[in-house]
């Protein structure tokens, strides 16, 4: 990195509570700016989970005889298993018959060659999000972001694709790696997150129908962040995707991921899965800043986000880091986990989750330690308001083998109002002597006396909350990529608020 | 010349606890004013019901700001007004920094009261200089907010909180408790500098030393929730003499303490 | 005193007649106080949940089925209570020796409790059910039904002793303002299913210390505490194959103060290895009240610790403090630590923490007690004191801290060896 990009992004990540308040100030009564719909005519299937759906998504895929088998296995597996209970969240029971499992665009159909063939009402969508897939530059001509733009059921475009393919790094859509890619896909898919790992996982297996998929080659560094951004548009369905992301020995890739739907009244499911894969020395840093549409202030509608995410550093001195941002959706289900099975590895997860009116979150992440001298770092912060729930579960678990495994994991919570509730269930196993775990977790509000000493400095209370959480949030936000933390942080101050009086 | 603080006949407390009982106090420009009394007579709570905190009842009286009332201002458009209290506890946030903390309090007022923001850059040269001038250095504004400062560091972040924010009235509650000699004297030096004739000062300590560095105009003395007496600075000798003994009883102390000065 | 060395001999019918519970019921129905037909409800109750597996969340790292068929019968020394003038309920083999005499000390007879309308005795019967506890209301031929008035000066020692497998139910209440002092002298080297329901009235004041050096042993303690209660346990598991110590705590009104402190010194190779196992439920049902909870365990051998426990603060339950403290050491290969501290908060102004370190011995203090001059088995050995004199310290008791230490010691040294210190 040039010292210019140094210093300017040096400057951005100082930035990142500095300006909090402004923009909270500046977002201020606008409560969830992303809850419009895009009217345009779309292809979607009758209702209902059946082989014969199954085979129709393969067959709108084109794809190949082995991974309709791989779909139907999962299928069959999925008819046999329940779906989980355990967690700290409470949903009426959803009827995987009344969901719509494929809608696309009919302008997709015929699979537009470049973003210039795209229907302009789609682009517009995206520019509309903030998102505009153009390949522009961001933040002056320091950085670029190629975008991966997904729109319920298909990839709308990729951006930057001909820039990455001189680095010899694939991005593009999972349909499209299928057929460009298939001893790739076929290799790596379902390898981290196996199709029945739970219920969640089975049922994406079946049915998903596009998604992101990265290949970094050997020893290359990623000249951008990669990201995908995820939209739920038509009523009534479900958004399973599917993101691999393989950093091939001694490569380095950034991603990031954004999420957000339409206001609806109706609940609606997103069951995606991501898989890392992690060589020998190369490292991956996973954000996600998850702004589904949470539901109203009533708890009517939002998103139902039941994710499975794991990173494998499969091989010595794998690095992968997860930090998320969790602001939105109705229920929140979802522990971006770590396997550390190469000699060396590590693993890190930076979390905020927020949950406010009648949000519910059960999040947390699993850091399995199977190689030696391996290590991890789990820095959460809830926060709960309203009537919401909030919940931390993680796993830290040593292998008898990993010997010299480290954790440190801090958990803290924040809780603003007597209405929420806030848990923390941490599993902590070790089975190696040599293991050091430690473990912190501590519960707090905001004070009466804090709110009213940023007062006598002139800010209002929101702005004080605003201010106070992303301090308590510091830790985290720090480490996203900065185009992602100044947009973090302004969903902090938006989805507390009405949390004071 | 009308005053800058006019407080009268100001009853205030707790629910079920009266602490003030119908103080009386005026504040005219250019002016300071130093209170002294006994632990516990209500100074402090005179700060937080001047400033607005939460918790106390107002039963009677007036408080006027600039011909405003304050008891119908939130504490944010009181700072905005220009009404600046430093706690005599000041609070720590975790994770945000002193700069941004000051960036983000100079611009809500500045907002507040219509005029620009500051840009960064100028921001942060003047952060630097009045930071300089306090004798800190550019470690504490990078720090989160008084997490882990000792106690003269956290009240001479007030001082500086102070200096850039350029208010009005400044109300110093036991700021020079916990300094050291040298810092008492930079503290001072930053309280002397913002002395202007259109500022005022409410200096609350118990020490007649601080008053060496800043030199009031009155002196008052608070016992039971009341001005019982006032005076010039050489109350504030007598008093480091003879203590408060003569005002404890109280109960005949003189209604109202608002003797002719000026 | 006394001192009591469990003959080894075989237990009753089947070797494990508890994983068989319909069996043994008819094995002893005729030694069975009481109204058999409850009883036999509660074992059909029980029996059509069964014994709990790893699929049960709190049971997760315990597997009863497979630990009730480890370990060995070991007999023990018993601890010399005869400095303290303890007063002696003795259950061996579940037969009471003789009915504990003090002043302020009120005993029912167990046989009478058992069979009234409202066996044991409704308000003793506490919510959460318990699969374990209707195990225990079913095949219970025993227990100490306690009444404590005022101060008991003397301690009162209940030692559970024999080879046999026993059930026990014992009831303990404190009237308001009461005081005393209770321990828990496990040494039985059968398998034990205890129950201690114990309620505290306003200002009573609960020490209850605990040993369990031997057997297969699932105890549940139900306590529940009025305003300005306190209730402190301290436990001490340095033997057995089994040792699941459950509690559940509720802490109901205003200033009432629960402290839980445990120590394991877990040993043993495979199959006779410790097993032990604390699994809490604090919950602050009131505003203003407060607990505090440390485990620290000495893991070697194939040695097992467990620590779970949830704190709950109830909506409105405001300005708890409950803090609770996880700690292992950790001296062997084969040695495992599973922890799982927990909070559940539903109210805003509460200080609720909860920390976990599982570590090695530390090296950097073994070299420097070493640099010092002492070999390294007394450092050892003073590292390890030290570690589990954080349990030790929390009793108050003056004659009983000492017998408490000296049984720390004991174990340190059989586990360590005796270097000269
Ligand atoms: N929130 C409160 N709750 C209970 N008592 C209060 C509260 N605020 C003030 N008081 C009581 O009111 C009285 C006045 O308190 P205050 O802090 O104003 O005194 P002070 O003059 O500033 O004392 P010191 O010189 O010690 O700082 C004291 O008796 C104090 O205990
Ligand atoms: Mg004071």
């Amino acid at each position: 990195m040039s010292e210019a990009k140094a210093i300017i992004e040096s400057e951005a990540k100082a930035s990142i509570d500095k300006d909090t308040v402004e923009q909270v100030a500046q977002f201020g009564g606008e409560h969830y700016k992303y809850g419009f719909t895009t009217d345009v005519d779309m292809d979607r299937v009758e209702n209902g989970l059946s082989e014969d759906i199954i085979r129709f998504i393969s067959a709108k895929k084109d794809e190949p005889q082995w991974l309709l088998d791989w779909r139907l296995d999962a299928y069959e597996r999925w008819l046999t298993m329940e779906e989980p209970e355990w967690a700290h969240v409470d949903y009426p029971k959803i009827d995987y018959q009344d969901l719509c499992y494929y809608a696309a665009p009919k302008s997709m159909e015929d699979g537009p060659k470049s973003l210039d063939e795209v229907d302009p009402e789609l682009l517009k969508t995206y520019e509309k999000l903030g998102i505009p897939l153009i390949e522009q530059e961001m933040l002056a001509g320091v950085r670029k972001v190629a975008v991966d733009a997904v729109f319920d059921s298909v990839s709308v475009g990729t951006t930057f694709r001909d820039e990455l393919a001189k680095e010899g790094v694939i991005f593009c859509s999972f349909s499209e790696a299928v057929k460009e890619h298939p001893d790739l896909v076929q290799k790596y898919l379902g390898s981290v997150v196996p199709k029945s790992d739970n219920y969640f996982t089975a049922l994406n297996s079946a049915v998903f129908s596009d998604g992101s998929f990265v290949y970094i080659p050997p020893g290359v560094r990623c000249p951008m962040e990669l990201s995908t951004y995820f939209r739920i548009n038509e009523a009534n369905t479900g958004q399973f995707e599917r993101t691999l992301v393989i950093a091939d020995k001694g490569s380095y890739v950034s991603y990031l991921e954004g999420c957000t739907a339409p206001m609806r009244d109706e609940n609606q499911l997103h069951a995606a899965v991501v898989e890392l894969v992690a060589l020998e020395d190369a490292e991956i840093k996973y954000s996600t800043v998850q702004n589904w549409y949470p539901g109203d202030a009533d708890g009517k509608g939002g998103i139902y986000n039941f994710v499975t995410k794991r990173g494998d550093c499969r091989e010595d001195r794998a690095r992968i880091s997860w930090t998320q941002v969790e602001t939105g959706s109705a229920v929140t289900w979802k522990y971006p986990s770590c396997i550390l099975r190469g000699d060396g590895s590590s693993g890190e997860f930076y979390s905020i989750a927020i949950s406010n009116n009648l949000q519910q979150v059960d999040s947390g992440t699993k850091m399995i330690h199977l190689g030696k001298n391996t290590s991890s770092k789990i820095i959460s912060k809830g926060i709960s308001a309203g009537r919401s729930s909030n919940c931390y579960r993680g796993q830290v678990s040593v292998h008898p083998k990993a010997a010299d495994a480290r954790n440190f994991t801090q958990c803290d919570s924040l809780l603003i109002g007597d209405k929420c509730a806030a848990h923390t269930v941490p599993y902590i196993e070790a089975k190696n002597l040599s293991a050091v775990l430690e473990h912190e977790a501590t519960t707090s509000k905001i004070s009466d006396d804090q709110l009213f000493f940023c007062q006598q400095r002139g800010l209002d209370a929101e702005e004080a909350v605003a201010l106070i959480v992303n301090g308590f949030c510091r830790d985290v936000l720090q480490n996203l990529p900065m185009e992602f933390a100044v947009e973090a942080q302004k969903l902090v101050g938006i989805s507390l608020e009405g949390s004071v009086g | 010349m009308s005053a800058l603080l006019e407080i009268k006949q100001l009853h205030a407390g707790i629910p079920d606890k009266p602490i003030l009982n119908g103080l009386s106090l005026s504040i005219n420009p250019g002016e300071v004013h130093a209170i002294m009394g006994p632990n516990g007579s209500g100074k402090s709570t005179l700060s937080y019901v001047l400033s607005g905190k939460s918790g106390y009842e107002i039963n009677g009286g007036s408080m006027l700001f600039d011909g405003q009332e304050l008891a119908e201002m939130t504490p944010e458009a009181r700072a905005i007004a220009g009404l600046f209290l430093a706690f005599q506890y000041p609070l720590e946030i975790p994770g945000v920094t002193n700069m941004t903390f000051l960036k983000t309090s100079l611009n809500a007022i500045r907002r507040g009261r219509g005029e620009d923001e500051m840009d960064a850059a100028s921001f942060l040269r003047l952060a630097r200089a009045k930071s300089k001038a306090l004798g800190m250095d550019d470690d504490m504004l990078r720090r989160q907010l008084n997490v882990g400062f000792s106690g003269g560091e956290k009240k001479r972040n007030e001082i500086l909180q102070m200096a850039m924010l350029e208010p009005k009235l400044a109300i110093l509650d036991e700021t020079d408790s916990g300094l050291d000699i040298d810092a008492l004297k930079t503290v001072a030096e930053g309280v002397n500098a913002l002395r202007s004739p259109e500022r005022g000062m409410l200096v609350i300590t118990h020490y007649q030393r601080l008053l060496d560095f800043i030199k009031p105009d009155v002196v008052h003395v608070m016992a039971k929730g009341q001005i019982v007496k006032s005076g010039g600075p050489e109350l504030a000798l007598e008093l480091e003499k003879s203590g408060y003994a003569e005002y404890s009883g109280g109960t005949e102390a003189p209604a109202g303490g608002r003797e002719a000065h000026a | 005193m006394r001192n009591i060395v469990a003959a080894p001999r075989p237990p009753l019918g089947d070797a494990k007649p508890m994983l068989d519970a319909q069996t043994h019921f008819e094995q002893i129905r005729d030694r069975l106080p009481g109204d058999l037909q409850a009883r036999a409800a509660h074992l059909a109750a029980a029996e059509a949940v069964g014994l709990p597996t790893r699929r049960v969340e709190s049971w997760h790292y315990t597997d009863l089925a497979r630990l009730l068929k480890s370990g060995q019968a070991t007999p023990v020394q018993a601890v010399d209570f005869s400095s303290v003038d303890a007063v002696l309920a003795h259950f061996e083999d579940g037969v009471l020796q003789a009915p504990p005499q003090a002043e302020g000390l009120e005993i029912a007879p167990f046989a009478g409790a058992i069979s009234s309308a409202e066996a044991p005795s409704s308000a003793y019967v506490m919510a959460p059910a318990h699969v374990m506890a209707d195990y225990n209301q079913a095949l219970a031929q025993n227990g100490l039904l306690a009444e404590i008035s005022g101060p008991l000066a003397p301690p009162l020692v209940v030692r559970t002793s024999g080879a046999e497998n026993v059930h026990l139910a014992h009831h303990i209440h404190l009237a308001a303002g009461a005081k005393a002092v209770l321990v828990d002298d496990h040494m039985a080297t059968g398998y034990a299913n205890v129950v201690w329901d114990i309620t505290l009235g306003e200002g009573a004041e609960l020490t209850v210390l605990r040993s369990q050096q031997a057997g297969h042993q699932v105890g549940l303690s139900r306590v529940s505490l009025a305003a300005g209660a306190r209730y402190k346990s301290v436990a001490m598991v340095s033997g057995g194959a089994l040792a699941r110590h459950e509690a559940h705590v509720t802490l109901k009104a205003a200033q009432a103060h629960a402290e839980l402190h445990s120590a394991v010194l877990g040993h043993g190779l495979s199959k006779a290895s410790t097993h032990a196992d604390f699994t809490y439920t604090i919950e602050h049902q009131a505003a203003d009240t407060s607990s505090n909870t440390s485990a620290y365990n000495v893991l070697d051998g194939h040695a097992r610790g467990v620590f779970q426990g949830k704190i709950i603060v109830r909506p409105d339950a405001q300005r708890v403090d409950a803090q609770m403290q996880t700690r292992a050491m950790m001296l062997s290969e084969g040695a495992e630590m599973d922890a799982k501290p927990e909070l559940e908060i539903y109210a805003d102004d509460v200080v609720c923490a909860h920390g976990s370190a599982i570590g090695e011995l530390d090296r950097d203090a073994l070299f420097f007690l070493r640099s010092r001059g002492l070999d390294e088995a007394t450092a050892r050995h003073l590292l390890v004191a030290a570690f589990l004199e954080q349990v030790t310290s929390h009793i108050d008791e003056t004659g009983l801290s000492e017998i408490m230490r000296g049984l720390v010691d004991t174990k340190i040294n059989a586990l360590l060896g005796n270097p000269s210190i």
